[in-house]
Parts: C-alpha cells; structure tokens; sequence
C-alpha cells in the first residue's frame, strides 16, 4: 500500500513538472485554439495536465492536433461506408 | 463557442446561476452549523463544519444526477442543465473541503502517512469494520478527475466520446458515496431519518432516470422508409411546433427536425459538435437551432455555427407531402446548405413539393 502512495507521488510529482512548461508552451501546439488561450484557462487545465501528463506528452512530442469529432452521419456524408436506410 | 480558450465563458445567465448556488450551498451551511451548535453543543465547530459541507456536496450530487433526466421529461428544467458544469466543480470543492477537514481531524498526528490512515484506520470508535472513509476518499479521486477534465479543452483533446465515458463514472462516485455514507454517518446514528432520506434521495435518482428513459423509448423506433425515394416519414406536419425542434433517429442517428420562420422545415444532425449535446432538445434563438447543454448555435438550413464560429454538423433533405414530413435517409455533408421545405398554408400543410 505505502508503495502504491510513493508511486502515485511520483507521478504526480513528474505530472507537476511537466505541466507548467506544458501550459506555456506545449498546449499551443497540440490545439489552435488555445494558442491565445487566457492565464486563466491555463490555471484551469493544469490540474488535468498533471493527471494526463504521459499522453499529452507524446501528443507534445508528435504535435498532434485534436482528432475530429466522428458519427455515423458525418461518416455517411463524407462518401465513407454509410449505412442506407431501413 | 470559443474561438480561443478562456477561464470561463461568463454571461449573464451563468452569473446569476453561480450567485444562486454559492448562496444557497452557504444559506445550508449557515442553518446546518447552527442547528448543530444548538442540538449537540457538545460537538466542535470542525466537526460541524465537516459534516456540513459533506451534506451539502452529497445533496449537491444528488441535483447534479436528476437534472438530466428532468429536463428530458420537461423542458422547463433546461435553464438547470445549461451550466451544470459549473455545479460539478463546486461538487468537487466542497467534498475536498471535507476531505481536508476529516483527514486533519482523525488522520494527522501519528506517524503514519495521513492517505495510508485513511485507509487503514477508523474515524472515532462507534464506526464498523468497513473502511467507509476509503469509499469517500476514492469517490473524491473520481470527482477531481472529472473537475479538473471540465474545460473544454479536455472535451476536444480527450475526444468527446473519452470524455463522456470519464464522465458517466459519475455513477460509480455516486455508488462509492452512498457505500461512505450508509457505512459511515448511518452507523453513528440513531435516528431512522436519515437512512430514509438516504433511500428517498436514491429511489429520486434511480426513479427518474428510468422514467425518462422509458419515455424516450419511442425515439428508438425506426420511421416509415420509402424504398424508392429513400426517405423516412418522420412526424405529421401538424404535429411539429413553431421554433420547438423534434427529435427522430435516421440511420440509427438522432436528427432534429425544426419548423421555424412560419412555414420552413429543415433537418439537421440531432448531434451537438462540442459534445453530442442533444440538439432535438435544445431551442430556436435568432435563427439558430441552439444547444440546450451549453449554448452551441447552428443555423437549420446550413447546419453551420454563426461567425465567428465554425462548427458544422450534417443537413438532411426534407420534403413535405400528404401531410408528413420526409427526410431523405442519408445526410448531406457537414455545413451543406439545403432548401428548406414549405408547409402550404392554402392546402393547411396538407401536401407539398
Ligand atoms: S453545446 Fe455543449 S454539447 Fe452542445
């Protein structure tokens, strides 16, 4: 159990670390829309960052911009695999 | 609708609704503090405290949970919905404001490590073998996990399908609190009072989630389908109400279909953009289908947000004849403009193309 709280420390501690160059710096490359985002959004989303910071940085590290959002419609729109109706 | 990111996207609306809550979450805590003080003078002022803003953020959870459901049963719960976020992050204060305040008490003090005790130890001799603190202190895990995933952002970096998921553990929190209160509170108390507002509080949950759903089951039914044309019959013209969008499923998707501006019908994908809010819910405010969850606008007729915005969502054809309206099965890409079709007065919306 102590071992589980040292790890999940760690993690934390790491997750803090990344999170505050992340803010400045990094979010901006992953998503357009925060590259003006306000001090206050970025206040905001730290608490997050350190939560996801594993995944965000290999987003960082591939400048990996947000997928777009999928559903069937779209799908059938856009000439792929659309299901006719029933 | 942001185009860039800020804290919060404050209007009106939302102020009034944050001034509401924090008044009537310290109003509760005010009464609660002093009933307390008056009917157990021997308890301290921490302890009451404690107590109270652990009532206030379970009763808090206890909204939170049936605002959905009540919306979808009567409209007028919508305004509640609007910024429910909001009531989520306060959620997650309170409940960490106990958590800080519990673990001071019981857990600080010996040479454990305070997390560790929590698990490990009991608060005050009356309680059970059952670590209840645990269940509060992973139910508090939950909440800051969805607190801090709140902002859009996350809603558009996790995706919003993630997300949602993240955010139906809600429920799961929601188990973990009962298990902390019914193996906590409950034990220390005589009083059969509280296990039956306990009881109320879930059956209210429970109930209205299953009444809802038991409603919206007509949705589920697939419309009658023209194989030659490859439209679905989805309402009597009659039936549909000025500015009030109605809901269908093509091809196994929602759609809204909207009359508006007298005698137009349009249709458009009944799936928000920022976070599959249900549109066939939501209102018509100047010109726009809008969002009943957190305001996003698309015009009828082009599924398109109004600029600065970007959003599109997919458009349908439709097509009004022997007094039924038809919606073609497949969906226009996203952002495509299509005519709306006109209800004839002359014939009272009986036949046209
Ligand atoms: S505005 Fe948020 S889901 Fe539609």
């Amino acid at each position: 159990m102590s071992e589980l709280l040292l790890l999940l420390g760690m993690y934390g501690l790491v997750g803090i670390l990344f999170a505050i160059p992340f803010v400045l710096l990094g979010v901006r490359s992953i998503d357009p829309a925060a590259s003006q985002g306000t001090v206050g959004f970025k206040i905001l989303i730290l608490p997050g960052c350190v939560l996801f910071w594993p995944w965000l940085l290999a987003r960082w590290i591939r400048r990996k911009p947000p997928s777009e959002e999928w559903s069937a419609h779209r799908q059938g729109a856009s000439g792929k695999a659309g299901r006719k109706g029933e | 609708m942001a185009v860039s990111y800020q804290a919060v996207g404050w209007n009106a609306f939302k102020k009034r609704y944050d001034t509401i809550m924090a008044s009537g979450i310290v109003a509760f805590l005010v009464s609660f503090v002093g009933a307390g003080s008056f009917l157990h003078p021997e308890m301290s002022l921490e302890i009451l405290l404690m107590r109270g803003i652990g009532v206030s953020a379970f009763l808090l959870l206890h909204l939170i949970l049936v605002i959905g459901p009540l919306a979808r049963l009567d409209r007028r719960w919508l305004p509640l919905l609007y910024n429910r976020r909001h009531m989520g992050v306060t959620l997650f204060l309170l409940a960490f404001a106990h958590g800080v305040i519990a673990t001071l008490t019981y857990h600080v003090g010996s040479d454990m490590n305070p997390i560790l005790s929590v698990f490990t130890t009991d608060a005050g001799a009356r309680m059970t073998a059952v670590p209840f603190q645990a269940f509060g202190f992973l139910a508090l895990a939950i909440l800051f996990v969805m607190a801090s995933t709140s902002h859009d952002f996350w809603l558009a970096n996790l995706t919003a399908p993630l997300w949602k998921t993240l955010h139906m553990s809600v429920y799961l929190a929601y188990g973990l609190l009962i298990a902390h209160v019914v193996f906590g509170v409950l034990q220390a108390e005589r009083s059969p009072v509280y296990p039956l507002l306990v009881g109320l509080g879930i059956l209210a949950v429970a109930g209205l989630h299953l009444l809802s759903g038991w409603r919206g089951r007509d949705l589920d039914r697939s419309p009658a389908f023209d194989e030659k044309s490859g439209y679905l019959a989805i309402c009597r013209v009659d039936s549909l109400v000025e500015n009030q969008p109605l809901g269908a499923i093509v091809n196994g998707e929602r759609v809204a279909v909207l009359r508006y501006e007298g005698d137009k019908v349009s249709c458009v994908s009944g799936v928000c953009q920022h976070q599959n809010g249900p549109l066939a819910e939501g209102r018509f405010v100047s010109g726009c289908l809008t969002c009943p969850w957190h305001g996003y606008q698309y015009r009828p007729a082009d599924g398109t947000s109004p600029a600065p915005f970007t959003e599109r969502i997919p458009t349908f054809d439709v097509r009004i004849e022997a007094g039924m309206v038809w919606v073609r099965s497949t969906s226009n890409p996203a952002g495509t403009y299509t005519v709306p079709a006109a209800i004839d007065h002359v014939r009272g919306g009986r036949l046209n193309e």
